[in-house]
């Protein structure tokens, strides 16, 4: 559906992208997570047709829209695009919005694919408000139904949250993800916020300074990080110190885990240990104790910033658990994808 | 890429030409007559440079205490017609200062209803009392003032009103009370805008000719005509007014400076501070300051303005020469709003395009006309039309032995041009005002939705830009309509517009006759003023 190959991206002599080569497949959900800086919202200009690339190839249903020599002008690309600020059109109320691209149709289809979408994104009734009188949700369901009015082969979506509170970013993001699934619609989201990534996306792609760092489903990124750095990015790390013993298992200060498979070191090697936070459980009757360093009321739950035997671990407790900085609290390890890497 | 490159091009070529005659202003002094200038220098130009800094200085400071004082009442205070008084206090703007002079000295001086009726209510005759004489500096800062204080009014409206309530509600319980928090808090968090308000009204002050003029005072804007016409020498004249020009981009570099800090002090908050009860007495204490400041800058010269019409109607109305009045003033501002919003809107969008420097200090150089008084930039028009025409006629006489005239510096060309150089100002700034609510992303969603450039343009430009364009037609229109000194010198022989008929009535001592086009021009300076205040108050 979407191939990107070997793309590089160039402003003046500033090479923000390079190399870069990905694919999504007809009805994927891909994001490109980054911090800002990555490249990840060039890459979605380039694909979107405002940016030329330098070198490589942009293939949408095997069709080249972009090359080194040649760029199909957006307009041609059959699109749709989210932006960042919604760019919904102020003069417009939420009908013409939406059927703003629809010009070629005639008044009656206009009209018929206007309801599909209103129901689609739930805001039947809304069609002759203007865009101001819209809360921030209700603006976002009107970009989409906008940019999906014209039935495009590729939705793209530039940071399309980033305006709203965190609450509704969750609910809004789950809502979008049905909708896109539903209408088997190919997708590319751009975020920073791995939360998000994880929510909406089938595919993500990791950026760091324009280079592809990993790519896999949400599940792989977050729990086989590639690197240390990539492992911060997607949430609280912490390490122990290990060494790879005689019968080939993770000795750590605070136990000793099978080795995960694919990891190539010889027996003595100094390596560290990467405890998620979902990886240590509290548990009262455990003999293994740790000390409550800071706790975080999250609700339902509690996060626990702990130490033991000066390393330090985090856990999530349920909210029950009302133990006060200074306790000693019973833990034990549930390492079902422990992850190593090189000590340094 | 090529149309922009053609758009750079256009906008560099009337970039260029609309810089000559500032460039011929301070080019003049390369044929320097030290001669000329040493006799000036014993005789007048002291006169002319501190009458000019005392004015200026009297007017920033007058109009200072009196917007801040409006401004603070307004903003803090719950009284009665408060709402009213936040709008009513912008009307004075409608009056070119020099239709004020003409219209206050008509009520003081000696046959005026003041005197009068003081010399009814004492039986005093003529010289057995002293009354305040109009017709000097404390007269000319008296009535630019009570024109000009709304710039303050309004600037420092806003600075307070966003000052947020928890400050006020902070101050009151570190134990200050409402005079202490005013002078330790709000005034100098309000101080640039403020600041920004009075450089503005200096600079007007500066710029006047008309009002100085009739009021008898010597300025350096006076001096330019003097030297002109009185002593005929345009050089020297150019050369004076590039000493004017050098007064006013100070003012306006410290107008810039001052905004800047005031960016830094601009506090991002969410509940703006709310009127406060107040005494009875205290209300009526402000009331009646306002209501005098009100009556005194905008009722009691209107009331002048149209009962002196209301005579001339009754007895001698000449309607076919109001109308012919009427007509050409219409026309040229018509003509010079509508050719000034068109270049506005090409430098509009060049800078949009984030063009190369070269283009972008083009357009900030174009752009700094208003900083020009009038009187200058028609010396810098005149010196330059007249130049072109004569080499015009000089080609033409030899390709094809015939001598057109003065088709440039004899026409409404040069009205327009001298126009769009001083207003391209105000209609590029609303340009840009409507340019900056098209986001670029806008562009990119019609790209997304397959729309070509030409339907983004008519689909998404115009419509919003069309309410800012309209309102930077209007502006420019009235700004027109009232401008005195460069109409006075280029207008085409014979060409009388409203403006310069007033004046030229009032010069000769019929200033019951000047009302009638004087109160056509104040009716027309009442529409900016109204968008002036809505924007204010949705602010």
């Amino acid at each position: 559906m979407l191939t990107l190959q070997d793309i590089q991206i160039c402003y003046g002599s500033n090479r923000v992208v390079e190399q870069f080569s990905w694919h999504l497949d007809a009805g994927d959900i891909g994001c490109l997570l980054g911090s800002s800086g990555s490249g990840k919202t060039s890459i979605l200009k380039a694909i979107a047709g405002f940016k030329a690339i330098s070198t490589g190839g942009i293939h949408i249903n095997d069709n080249e829209v972009s090359s080194d020599i040649r760029q199909v002008p957006p307009e041609q690309r059959q699109i749709g695009m989210m932006f960042q600020d919604l760019a919904l059109f102020p003069h417009l109320n939420v009908a013409r919005n939406i059927t703003f691209g629809l010009q070629k149709l005639t008044k009656d289809k206009q009209q018929a694919r206007l309801e599909e979408l209103l129901d689609l994104v739930d805001l039947v009734g809304k069609e002759n408000a203007m865009v101001h009188e819209l809360s921030g949700g209700q603006q976002q369901r009107v970009a989409l139904a906008r940019a999906l009015a014209p039935k495009p082969n590729l939705l793209l979506l530039d940071e399309p949250f980033s305006s709203l509170d965190k609450d509704l970013r969750e609910s809004l993001a789950t809502q979008i993800r049905q909708i896109l699934k539903a209408e088997h619609i190919t997708a590319l989201l751009v975020t920073h916020d791995h939360v998000e990534a994880f929510t909406m996306a089938d595919k993500i792609a990791v950026l760091n300074k324009g280079h592809l760092v990993q790519s896999g489903t949400p599940y792989e990124v977050y729990h086989r990080p590639d690197s240390p750095d990539i492992a911060r990015f997607l949430g609280i790390c912490d390490y122990l110190p290990a060494q790879l013993n005689a019968e080939g298992k993770v000795a750590t200060p605070l136990g000793t885990f099978a080795m995960p498979s694919g990891g190539e070191y010889e027996p003595g090697a100094a390596l560290q240990l990467l405890v998620r936070p979902d990886d240590v459980v509290h548990d009262d009757n455990s003999a293994m104790k740790a000390t409550v360093v800071r706790r975080y009321f999250k609700g339902a739950q509690f996060l626990f910033e702990l130490r033991c035997q000066e390393h330090r671990l985090h856990c999530y407790a349920s909210a029950h658990h009302d133990h006060k900085p200074g306790d000693a609290i019973g833990i034990r390890f549930d390492m079902q994808h422990s992850v190593i890497f090189p000590a340094g | 890429m090529n149309s922009l490159f053609s758009l750079n091009t256009l906008v560099l070529f009337a970039a260029v030409i609309i810089a000559v005659p500032s460039c011929v202003v301070f080019g003049a002094w390369l044929w320097p007559d030290w001669g000329l200038w040493s006799h000036l220098s014993e005789t007048v130009l002291g006169d002319y440079i501190v009458n000019s800094l005392v004015l200026a200085f009297g007017v920033g400071i007058t109009c200072g205490f009196l917007g801040t004082w409006c401004a603070w009442c307004v903003s803090q205070y719950q009284f009665a017609f408060s709402r009213y008084f936040k709008w009513l206090l912008f009307l004075p703007l409608a009056f070119p200062p020099y239709i004020m002079g003409y219209t206050y000295t008509g009520l003081l001086d000696f046959s005026g209803p003041f005197q009068e009726l003081l010399r009814e209510a004492t039986g005093w005759g003529y010289g057995d009392y002293w009354f305040p004489d109009i017709q000097s500096m404390s007269g000319a800062i008296f009535t630019i003032s009570v024109v000009l204080f709304p710039y303050v009014y309004g600037l420092a409206y806003v600075a307070f009103s966003s000052q947020s309530q928890s400050l006020f509600d902070v101050s009151r319980s570190q134990g200050l009370n409402e005079r202490q928090y005013f002078y330790k808090v709000a005034l100098p968090l309000a101080l640039p805008a403020i600041s920004a308000g009075m450089l503005l009204a200096m600079m007007e002050a500066f710029a006047d000719f008309g009002t100085v003029e009739y009021l008898g005072v010597s300025t350096l804007a006076t001096g330019i005509f003097r030297t002109w016409f009185g002593m005929n020498e345009p050089l020297v004249a150019a050369q004076l007014s590039s000493g004017l020009v050098c007064f006013v981009l100070f003012l306006l570099w410290g107008e810039k400076w001052v905004r800047r800090k005031q960016r830094f002090y601009h506090t991002r908050n969410t509940t703006p501070n709310q009127p406060r009860r107040i005494s009875w007495q205290r209300q009526s204490i402000v009331l009646a300051s306002l209501l005098s400041i009100f009556l005194l800058a905008f009722v009691i010269p209107v009331i002048r303005l149209v009962s002196w019409s209301v005579l001339v109607v009754q007895t001698s109305p000449d309607f076919a020469a109001l109308f012919t009045l009427l007509k050409n003033s219409f026309l040229v501002a018509a003509i010079a709003a509508i050719v000034v919003m068109t270049i506005a809107l090409l430098f509009g969008y060049a800078q949009r395009a984030a063009p190369p420097k070269v283009i972008k200090n083009a357009i900030g150089l174009a752009t700094m006309g208003y900083a020009f008084p009038g009187a200058v930039i028609a010396v810098g028009a005149v010196i330059a039309l007249g130049n072109t025409d004569q080499w015009l006629n000089k080609l033409t006489l030899q390709l094809f032995d015939f001598q057109p005239g003065l088709v440039l510096s004899g026409t409404l060309f040069a009205l327009i041009f001298a126009y769009v150089i001083r207003y391209l100002t105000v209609g590029y700034q609303h340009v840009l005002s409507g340019l900056a609510r098209v986001s670029p992303s806008l562009d990119e969603a019609g790209k997304t939705l397959a729309e070509s450039g030409w339907g983004i343009l008519r689909r998404i430009h115009a419509p919003i830009l069309k309410p800012t364009l309209l309102v930077g037609i209007l502006m420019v229109f009235v700004d027109v309509l009232k401008e005195l000194p460069a109409t006075l010198i280029l207008r085409p022989f014979n060409f009388d517009t409203l403006a310069v008929k007033t004046y030229e009535l009032a010069s000769d001592e019929r200033l019951t006759d000047a009302s009638l086009p004087a109160l056509f021009i104040v009716l027309a300076g009442l529409l900016p003023v109204w968008f002036i205040q809505k924007n204010i108050n949705t602010n």
